[in-house]
C-alpha cells in the first residue's frame, strides 16, 4: 500500500485514525501495531512474518544485552550477534541475487556451468527497518538509549506505518519517550495534516507528473544532447520531490498521532558544496552512515589518507545499500570521490571559500551526473545518457519521440519544480540573498493565510490528479 | 521552503497560527471522513462485492488476492470518479491548453488525434501484416467472383492542416506512402481519397473541428471519388436524394469526449470546453418508382454492393452519399470503432454473406489504424481467409 493511493487515503487512514482516537490512551500503541502490521501485510502477508521475526529477534537480543550489561564483553558479543543477524537477513534478501549473478558471470567466463538460482524477492522496507535495528543495538551498547522492556512499544516503533517502508530512519531514542506518552490536540493534528498535504502535493502533483518524461528518456539508447540533459535534470527534480514528498508525508502522519520524526531533507539542491549536500539530502541516512560506519572505521582520526579511504568506502557502502547493482556502487564511489576531492581542496593551504554560485553549480553538476547512473536500469543505459550529455551523439535538439511526451501540462511542471527548489534562495535558507525577515513570513497575515490555504489547495489539486491516473510507486520503495 | 512546515514556526501571532492549524486539522478530518464514505461505497459496489466474494477465503487473503481486489475497486469504482476526471481534464485544458494523452489541440479549437501525429511503434511491420491479410481476403473473395475496392481514409492531420500547430512525425508523414508501397504488390483497386482531398481548395472544410471524422462535405466528396472508382458491373439505375435539415444541431464531437470534457454539466461549463461542431444534419433516401415491381414476397434483390468499414462509413452520411453517387443501394455493415477488420470479420463470417454475397465489397479503412498492432479481430479474419472451408459463425 502506498500513501498516494485511494486504498490508503480513503480506507486505511480514516479507519486507522478512527480507531486510534477512540482507543484509550494506554492501548493506542496496540492500534498502531495492529494497523501497521496490516499496512505491511497488504503487500505480502508472508513477509510480515519476516518483520515480526526480525523485530522479536532484535528485541530479545536487546533484552539479553540488558541482562548481561551492555558494557561487558558478553554485551558486546550479543550486540555483534544481533547486528550480524540483522545484516545477515539484509544480505540474504537484498544481495544474494547480486552475488550469485556476479559469481555466475565470472564462472561462465571461464567456461564453467553457472549455479542454478531462483531470484529472491526483496521484502519492501527491509533496508530501512534493518538499519533501525542496527542503530538500536549499537546505541544500547554505547549507552545512549535505554533498552525497551515493552515488546509492544518496541514493535510499534519498528512498525509505525508512517516510516516502515521508506523512512525517515528514526532512531529509537528519538521517540522512546513518545512511545510511552505523547500529546494529542487538534492543533497538532492540523500541523501534521499540513505537512502531509504538502508532501502529498509534492509527490503526486510534481514528481509523478515528471515521471513519464523521465521514463521515456531513460529508455533511449542514444539520446541527443537535449534529451540527455532534460532527462537528467527532470529526474533530479523527480527524485527530490518524490522522496522529500514521501518523507514529509511520513513526518506529517507521525505528527498527527503525536510523534516528532526527524527531518529528512533541507533544501539539498541549494547546497554550496557536496559536503553540505550530504548534510541536507536524506539526512537520516547520512547521519546513520556517519555515526555507525564512518566513525566506526576511524573517521578522520587516522590521518588524511585513511580519511579519504573512509569517505569513499562509506559512500560506496551507502550506494550499495540503495540497491544490489553496480550502478549504485558507482554512484556511491562517485559521491565518495567527490567528498574526498572537496575535502582535499578545502584544506589546501591558503584556500579561499568558493563563491556560493560557483559552489552550488558544481554541486548540482556532480549531483546530476550521479543521479544518471542511479536511475539508469543498467550501466550501458547510463553510459548512453552520459554520451548524450557530453555530445557524443551530437549536439542535436530534442528527439521526436520525446516531443510527444512534453505536452505543456508536463512541461510546465519542470519550471514550477525548479521554482520550488530555488524559492528559498530569496529568503529562508542559509544561502538566501535576503536576510531573515524581522517578522517571519508565516507570522504575517498573508503568510498565515498562505500556509493555511496553500497545503489545502495543493492537496485538492493532487487528489484530482490522482483520480485521473494510475498511482506511481515511491521511487525509494525499491531500495 | 518546505522546511517551514516541518519545524516549529516561530510566530508572533500564536493565536492565528493555532487557528490555521486547527482549520487544517478539521479540513483533514472532514477529508478523511468523506474519503471513508467514498471508499466504503466503492468496495460495497455490486462489481466489487462480486469479486470480493470470490476472493474472501483465508488463502486468498494470505496470497494478497483480497487486497488486490480492494485496490482495484478503489481505483475503478469510486463514486465521483467521472466528476473528478472531468475536473482534471478541464484544468488541463483551460490552464495548459492541453487535450490530454489522446488529443492535440491546434489553433481555433481545432482538435487532432495524437495517433495521427506521433510516431507509431513498429509501424511498417504492422502494415505489412495487414497487407498480407488483405491479400488473403482478396484472393478468397476473387474465388467467389466478388470484387474488392479499397478505400483508405486519410488522416485529418494531413489534410486539415491550417490550424495544426505541430508538425507530423516522420513516420506519420510517410504513413500513407509506406502503405501504398507495401500494398502495391497486391494490385488491388483503390479509391485514392487523399489525392482528391489534397486537390480541394479548402481542405479544412472536409473535416470537423472537434471530431476525428470527415465533415458532410468531405464525406460527399469521398463518396463521389469512391463511386468513380467502381468498375464492377452493377445495376446503377436507382435514384437517391439527400435531404438537409433546415435547423442546425450539434454534431458529433468525439475529440471533446476524448479530452474528457463530454460530461461537463450545464451551459456555463459547456462554454469552458472547446467549441464543438454545429451544422445541418443530412440523410439520403431512395426515390422509389411506384411502377417498379418488387419481389413477389417482398424479397427485394440483395444489394450488390457491401460497404465494410469504420465509423467513417457511418458518420456524416457517407453511406447515403455513396448510394447517391453510385446510383445503387449499398449494404452498410460498418462498425464504429471497429478499426481495421472488425466489420470485415463479422460480415465475411456471417450467414448473410454466405447466402447473399455481393458483387462488390468496398472496404473502407482509416489510415491511422493501419499502424496499430494486430488485434484479435484481424487474426480471426486472417484465419477465415486462410481456411476456405470455414463456415459462417455470425448469423
Amino acid at each position: 500500500m502506498i500513501f498516494a493511493s485511494f486504498e490508503f487515503l480513503f480506507l486505511f487512514l480514516p479507519l486507522f485514525f478512527g480507531f486510534y482516537f477512540i482507543t484509550p490512551e494506554k492501548f493506542r500503541n496496540y492500534t498502531i501495531l495492529f494497523f501497521s502490521w496490516g499496512f505491511y501485510a497488504w503487500w505480502r502477508v508472508d513477509f510480515l512474518g519476516l518483520l515480526v521475526t526480525m523485530t522479536t529477534f532484535t528485541y530479545l537480543v536487546a533484552r539479553g544485552m540488558e541482562y548481561v550489561d551492555p558494557k561487558t564483553i558478553a554485551g558486546r558479543n550479543l550486540m555483534r550477534f544481533g547486528v550480524f543477524g540483522n545484516l545477515g537477513a539484509l544480505g540474504y534478501f537484498k544481495y544474494a541475487n547480486f552475488m550469485v549473478g556476479n559469481y555466475n558471470a565470472v564462472v561462465s567466463t571461464f567456461g564453467f556451468n553457472p549455479t542454478p538460482w531462483d531470484d529472491i524477492i526483496l521484502p519492501i522496507g527491509l533496508s530501512f527497518y534493518i538499519l533501525q535495528s542496527v542503530s538500536y543495538l549499537i546505541d544500547i551498547r554505547n549507552g545512549t538509549v535505554p533498552v525497551s522492556r515493552s515488546y509492544l512499544n518496541y514493535a510499534a516503533y519498528k512498525a509505525i506505518f508512517a516510516q516502515l517502508i521508506a523512512g525517515p530512519i528514526v532512531r529509537y531514542a528519538e521517540i522512546a519517550d513518545e512511545l510511552k506518552k505523547r500529546h494529542h490536540s487538534l492543533q497538532q493534528f492540523g500541523t501534521g495534516a499540513s505537512i502531509f498535504m504538502v508532501g502529498f502535493a509534492m509527490k503526486t502533483a510534481l514528481a509523478d507528473t515528471l515521471s513519464p518524461v523521465v521514463d521515456v528518456i531513460f529508455n533511449f539508447t542514444d539520446p541527443s544532447f537535449v534529451d540527455a540533459w532534460l532527462g537528467a535534470i527532470t529526474y533530479t527534480l523527480q527524485l527530490y520531490f518524490d522522496f522529500a514528498g514521501y518523507s514529509l508525508m511520513a513526518i506529517g502522519l507521525a505528527r498527527m498521532i503525536g510523534f516528532h520524526f526527524p527531518s529528512n531533507f533541507n533544501n539539498p539542491y541549494l547546497s554550496g558544496s557536496i559536503q553540505e549536500f550530504w548534510q541536507r539530502w536524506h539526512m537520516t541516512l547520512s547521519r546513520f552512515l556517519r555515526d555507525y560506519l564512518y566513525i566506526a572505521l576511524g573517521g578522520n582520526r587516522q590521518g588524511p589518507v585513511r580519511t579519504y579511504i573512509n569517505l569513499i568506502a562509506v559512500m560506496a557502502i551507502g550506494g550499495l545499500w540503495h540497491g544490489s547493482s553496480w550502478n549504485f556502487v558507482i554512484w556511491g564511489l562517485w559521491h565518495g570521490g567527490s567528498l574526498a576531492i572537496h575535502r582535499y581542496w578545502s584544506r589546501m593551504p591558503g584556500q579561499k571559500p568558493m563563491p556560493y554560485w560557483l559552489g552550488c553549480s558544481i554541486t548540482m553538476f556532480v549531483a546530476i551526473l550521479g543521479w544518471v547512473v542511479f536511475r539508469a536500469k543498467d550501466l550501458a543505459s547510463a553510459f548512453g545518457i552520459y554520451a548524450g550529455m557530453f555530445g557524443l551523439h551530437g549536439f542535436g535538439g530534442m528527439s521526436e519521440n520525446l516531443a510527444w511526451q512534453l505536452t505543456p501540462d508536463r512541461l510546465w511542471f519542470i519550471p514550477i519544480a525548479i521554482l520550488f527548489v530555488y524559492l528559498p534562495l530569496i529568503r529562508g535558507d542559509k544561502h538566501a540573498l535576503l536576510p531573515p525577515a524581522k517578522t517571519p513570513f508565516a507570522a504575517t497575515k498573508f503568510g498565515n493565510f498562505c500556509v493555511t490555504v496553500g497545503p489545502l489547495l495543493g492537496y485538492v489539486m493532487a487528489m484530482i490528479l490522482l483520480y485521473s491516473r494510475d498511482a506511481v510507486p515511491f521511487l525509494y520503495f525499491q531500495f | 521552503m518546505f522546511g517551514a512546515f516541518d519545524t516549529n514556526i516561530r510566530s508572533r501571532d500564536a493565536v492565528a497560527r493555532s487557528l490555521s492549524r486547527k482549520i487544517l486539522g478539521v479540513a483533514m478530518g472532514l477529508s478523511l471522513a468523506m474519503g471513508l464514505c467514498l471508499g466504503l461505497l466503492a468496495i460495497t459496489s455490486p462489481n466489487a462485492m462480486k469479486h470480493l466474494r470470490e476472493k474472501s477465503s483465508l488463502g486468498a487473503l494470505m496470497r494478497g488476492e483480497t487486497a488486490k481486489v480492494i485496490n482495484f475497486a478503489m481505483a475503478h469504482y469510486l463514486p465521483g470518479d467521472q466528476l473528478l476526471q472531468t475536473a482534471h481534464a478541464l484544468v488541463r485544458w483551460r490552464v495548459f491548453g492541453v487535450g490530454g494523452p489522446v488529443v492535440w489541440v491546434g489553433r481555433n479549437d481545432w482538435l487532432y488525434l495524437m495517433d495521427e501525429i506521433r510516431p507509431a511503434q513498429n509501424a511498417e511491420a504492422n502494415m505489412s501484416d495487414r497487407v498480407a491479410i488483405i491479400g488473403k481476403v482478396a484472393a478468397r473473395l476473387a474465388a467467389r467472383k466478388i470484387d474488392i475496392l479499397m478505400v483508405i481514409v486519410p488522416m485529418k492531420s494531413e489534410i486539415a492542416t491550417a490550424n495544426r500547430t505541430i508538425p507530423l512525425s516522420v513516420e506519420a508523414e510517410h504513413r500513407l506512402a509506406t502503405w501504398n508501397r507495401l500494398s502495391a504488390g497486391l494490385r488491388l483497386k483503390t479509391a485514392q481519397i487523399y489525392d482528391v482531398f489534397a486537390a480541394q481548395r479548402d481542405p479544412d472544410s472536409l473535416w470537423r473541428r472537434a471530431d476525428s471524422h470527415w465533415s458532410q462535405t468531405g464525406a460527399a466528396i469521398a463518396a463521389k471519388a469512391v463511386a468513380a472508382a467502381v468498375t464492377t458491373p452493377i445495376n446503377r439505375n436507382h435514384h437517391f436524394v439527400t435531404h438537409i435539415e433546415a435547423a442546425e444541431s450539434e454534431l458529433d464531437n468525439d475529440l471533446i469526449y476524448s479530452m474528457g470534457l463530454a460530461q461537463l454539466p450545464g451551459d456555463i461549463f459547456i462554454k469552458l470546453r472547446p467549441a464543438g461542431d454545429i451544422g445541418h444534419q443530412e440523410r439520403t433516401v431512395e426515390i422509389i418508382d411506384p411502377t417498379a415491381q418488387g419481389g413477389t414476397l417482398g424479397d427485394d434483390a440483395a444489394a450488390e454492393v457491401a460497404l465494410v468499414g469504420t465509423s467513417f462509413s457511418l458518420r456524416s452520411n457517407f453511406g447515403g452519399r455513396l448510394q447517391e453517387a453510385l446510383g445503387a443501394p449499398v449494404e452498410n455493415v460498418s462498425i464504429a470503432g471497429g478499426g481495421f477488420a472488425r466489420s470485415a470479420e463479422r460480415y465475411f463470417t456471417s450467414l448473410q454473406f454466405a447466402q447473399r454475397p455481393p458483387r462488390l465489397v468496398i472496404w473502407e479503412i482509416a489510415e491511422r489504424v493501419l499502424v496499430y498492432p494486430l488485434g484479435e479481430d484481424e487474426k480471426r479474419l486472417a484465419a477465415w481467409a486462410e481456411n476456405p472451408s470455414s463456415s459462417p459463425t455470425n448469423p
